[in-house]
């Protein structure tokens, strides 16, 4: 690799901007409704693990974060008696999705300062590898 | 390369390379579970190998950061990594300088002074 450090901010970004298609997935559904015969939709979680160790990453071997997985949230949801939803079953239940609100907004802050980091991450290199290219130049 | 100006510059400029590319990949994991922070020496190394006048026997590390751990295993601090970064670019531009002017020394030395 030439540019070892943008591969490996570059697969940080990667993994944030998963994790930020996850909660927005998951904002989208906040009121999906299904009926009480199906599964609720479920919530979305990222999984991400590191890619080798620090010792690859010193090596300029292959290095970063990656997204391995994705887990899925609790498919009873909850049940809501609402009556007049025409999904709603004999007794007047409905099932929404198990996602809450608050959790899904702190994901998202924490997603979006990560992604950010790794951007400023990329400029300082950047900074670096030019000063690289310049020795020599006098 | 060179002499032992050079040769202790360019063994600077490797490990502070190294310590930038352990840098972008302990950010990259900032939130992956389980993940231990990488920590490059290569300072004290390169002070022995100066001593010892054989700065090629500079040895660049990376060890595991003992900073203790948050809820899900991962110890890395993004403000201690923002921090360590700047320095590490600082420094880099610094040695990136003072092997210019080493090579602006031989220049002059090559020209005779003309």
């Amino acid at each position: 690799m030439l540019f070892p450090t943008f591969q490996t901010a570059s697969s940080g970004l990667g993994v944030f901007r998963t994790w930020m298609d996850a909660v927005s997935d998951n904002m989208a559904n906040l009121d999906t409704v299904r009926p009480t015969s199906q599964a609720a939709f479920q919530a979305r979680f990222v999984v991400a693990q590191a890619i080798g160790g620090g010792q690859e990453a010193m090596t300029g071997g292959p290095a970063g974060a990656a997204v391995t997985g994705i887990s899925f949230g609790d498919a009873a949801g909850r049940l809501v008696h609402d009556p007049t939803n025409p999904l709603a079953d004999a007794q007047g239940m409905v099932r929404y999705p198990d996602v809450d609100m608050g959790d899904q907004m702190t994901q998202l802050m924490i997603a979006q300062r990560g992604y950010e980091a790794n951007l400023s991450v990329i400029d300082r290199a950047k900074d670096a590898y030019q000063q690289a290219l310049s020795i020599g130049r006098g | 390369m060179i002499d032992s100006t050079g040769s202790a510059i360019y063994a600077a400029l490797n490990g502070l390379a190294a310590r930038q590319r352990v840098i972008a990949n302990n950010v990259a994991n900032v939130e992956t579970p389980g993940y231990i922070a990488g920590r490059v020496t290569f300072e004290d190394s390169l002070r022995a190998a100066i001593a010892d006048g054989d700065t090629g026997a500079t040895s660049v590390s990376t060890v595991s950061s003992t900073d203790p751990v948050n809820v899900n295993g991962n110890n890395v601090s993004l403000d201690n990594e923002v921090v360590s970064l700047t320095d590490t670019d600082l420094r880099y531009q610094l040695m990136v300088q003072a092997l210019n002017q080493k090579f602006g020394l031989l220049r002059t030395a090559i020209g005779g002074g003309a």
